[in-house]
């Protein structure tokens, strides 16, 4: 028995034989835990040494520098959650003392305008650098392939983040928060069979009251903040397993010389466009460059890293992850900030804006929710039925969600695909327009 | 430079973390339980009879005014107009905001959506799905009188 398993024992003071036995298998348990930490310090050096010998793709487009998105709004999401413990040391998640608290924390509270300011300013723009991420990847269609795990974590932190928005806004207990609960609550209502039992469980009962407030308290400051952690864990461990996509209109091309013909990337690519051919000089990768996406997946693949990207016979300019990239999405998050204090300062509105308590008995004029939700607010409003306008919500998202199951081959170069790049431009032209209609109207 | 810097971060950080609370907490209007319509105004309320039916003072609600009441944590309109006082459900059918009646318009209106409903609280315009309840109502003896069903 070791040592462990002996003081467990010993400090458990137990006697029969299946009571010994447990101490001993807590220490086996405890063994796993710190050859799990041994792994995961072991992994968190080998990042270490990539970031600080590797090298990644060169920005070239004006879109490439959109690639910093994600880890702008990383960083961000980071300061949310630091802002979020600072205000729930002070809000106090009761109807009766919601709003006084919340209140208090910008007027009582030493620099807690300029927390709250920057918990919900920051908010708003990291929905917004999350959304312009995902914009830059559907343009160039790098959810393709092996890529396609990003998409999908990525559209679901996007939208856990909105939703974790949405039960935030409720906790002021404002007139605003009250009553866009109200209207984003009973929407729901209108899903067939399970609506109105999703409202009473939203709500916790048929109304917002008490029970809704702790149950939004609840979402907002442990589910949604545990599912966004986990899911940010899983979506920057696929990035960095992958890289970034390689540029569209470059190619995978395997040097002959240094080819073994083992077929790793034949194996490897999602597009079929890489096999393995026998000649005269033996088994040698070849490249159908039509069907090449780019993604890099055999670049990574190959053992004898004769792979390489190319763009008319030249290879792909790539540059040192430190302290080029790192110094290029430092920059990136310091313009976040920069945006972040700047919204802090000029909206102050946003920290304070609830100035009138909720009222159940009496809808203010001008309701409206925060920003990324005035487009679904209007479409709800024109169209003649809740369930119709709903169901054009969901279905909408639903496209967007599997785009990489419904787009999986072709160019990727947006100049190629004019048929996607039209849609494209007019479904981000129609949310602008939706959403400035419903801010205005 | 870079100790002061900490040292004055540091105190800030502090100082927001042992801020006592906020001194009033209650709010203006008093508490709120868990259902709509528990809040305790000054205004005219509805008082519960026996019966099951709700009571108004009449002349809470003079000729040409609407009033907005809670019965149990319904929210109902209360509208004395040409037709003598009606009672609908105040609950705008499509989703859920309070709608208000507009004497100049004859209608009812939401501001959420811009539903609109006639003075019989049949819809008009907009997107509710539904009609607006009408509950019965007796009106007499300076009591205004509500049947819930």
């Amino acid at each position: 028995m070791s040592a462990r398993g002996r003081f467990l024992e010993a400090a458990a003071g137990l006697t029969s034989r299946a009571a010994r036995r447990a101490p001993v298998e807590a220490a086996r348990a405890g063994s796993l835990f710190w050859a799990w930490l041994g792994r995961t310090a072991a992994r968190a050096r080998a990042v270490g040494r990539e970031i600080a010998t590797g090298t990644t793709l060169a920005p070239e487009r004006w879109t490439d520098y959109l690639d910093y998105t994600g880890t702008a709004a990383a960083v961000l999401l980071v300061l949310q959650a630091a802002t979020g413990v600072l205000l729930a040391l002070h809000y106090e998640p009761h109807p009766s003392l919601a709003f006084a608290s919340f209140s208090a924390v910008g007027t009582e509270v030493p620099y807690g305008l300029l927390v709250s300011g920057l918990h919900a300013a920051g908010a708003r723009l990291l929905i917004l650098v999350g959304m312009v991420h995902l914009l830059r990847v559907a343009w160039t269609s790098s959810y393709r392939g092996p890529r396609a795990g990003h998409w999908y974590t990525g559209v679901a932190l996007l939208s856990v983040m909105m939703l974790s928005g949405f039960s935030g806004y409720l906790l002021p207990w404002g007139q605003q928060s009250f009553w866009a609960c109200v209207v984003g609550t009973e929407a729901a209502g209108a899903l067939p069979v399970v609506g109105k039992a999703l409202v009473h469980a939203l709500r916790g009962g048929p109304e917002v009251g008490g029970p809704t407030l702790t149950r939004f308290y609840l979402f907002h400051v442990f589910l949604f903040p545990l599912a966004v952690a986990g899911l940010l864990y899983w979506h920057i461990q696929r990035v960095w397993r992958t890289g970034v996509s390689g540029p569209p209109d470059a190619t995978a091309r395997p040097d002959p010389k240094a080819c073994r013909g083992c077929g790793a990337c034949e194996r490897t690519c999602a597009f079929s466009a890489v096999f393995v051919k026998t000649g005269q000089e033996g088994r040698r990768a070849e490249v159908d460059e039509a069907a090449c996406n780019a993604c890099r997946a055999c670049v990574f693949a190959c053992p004898a890293g004769a792979v390489a990207l190319v763009r008319d016979n030249a290879p792909v300019p790539t540059e040192p992850i430190f302290p080029h990239n790192v110094l290029r999405r430092s920059a990136a998050v310091l313009a976040a900030l920069l945006v972040l204090f700047a919204g802090v300062y000029f909206f102050r509105g946003l920290a304070v804006g609830h100035k009138v308590p909720a009222d159940p008995l009496s809808t203010p004029d001008r309701i409206k929710p925060d920003w990324y939700f005035l487009a679904p607010y209007q479409v709800l409003k024109i169209l003649p039925s809740e369930r119709w306008g709903l169901f054009a919500l969901l279905a909408a998202f639903g496209l967007v969600a599997a785009l990489p199951a419904l787009d999986k081959k072709g160019p990727r170069r947006p100049e190629d695909r004019p048929v996607f790049i039209r849609v494209f431009q007019a479904s981000v032209a129609v949310f602008v327009v939706l959403t400035v209609w419903g801010w205005l109207s | 430079m870079g100790v002061a810097g900490a040292m004055a971060a540091g105190w800030s950080v502090l100082r927001f973390l042992f801020a006592s609370g906020p001194k009033a907490h209650s709010m203006p209007g008093g508490a709120f339980s868990s259902t709509v319509g528990s809040a305790e105004t000054s205004g005219p309320s509805l008082a519960k009879n026996p019966d099951g039916s709700w009571s108004l003072d009449a002349d809470a609600l003079p000729m040409g005014q609407s009033l907005v009441l809670s019965m149990s944590g319904v929210p109902v309109l209360i509208l004395h107009g040409n037709k003598g006082v009606r009672a609908f459900s105040a609950t705008c059918t499509h989703l859920g905001c309070l709608v208000r009646f507009s004497m100049e318009d004859n209608q009812f209106q939401c501001p959420c959506h811009g539903g609109k409903y006639d003075e019989n609280g049949r819809v008009v315009a907009g997107p509710p799905p539904m009609d607006l309840k009408e509950y019965r109502v007796d009106a007499d003896d300076g009591d205004i009188r509500i049947f819930p069903v």
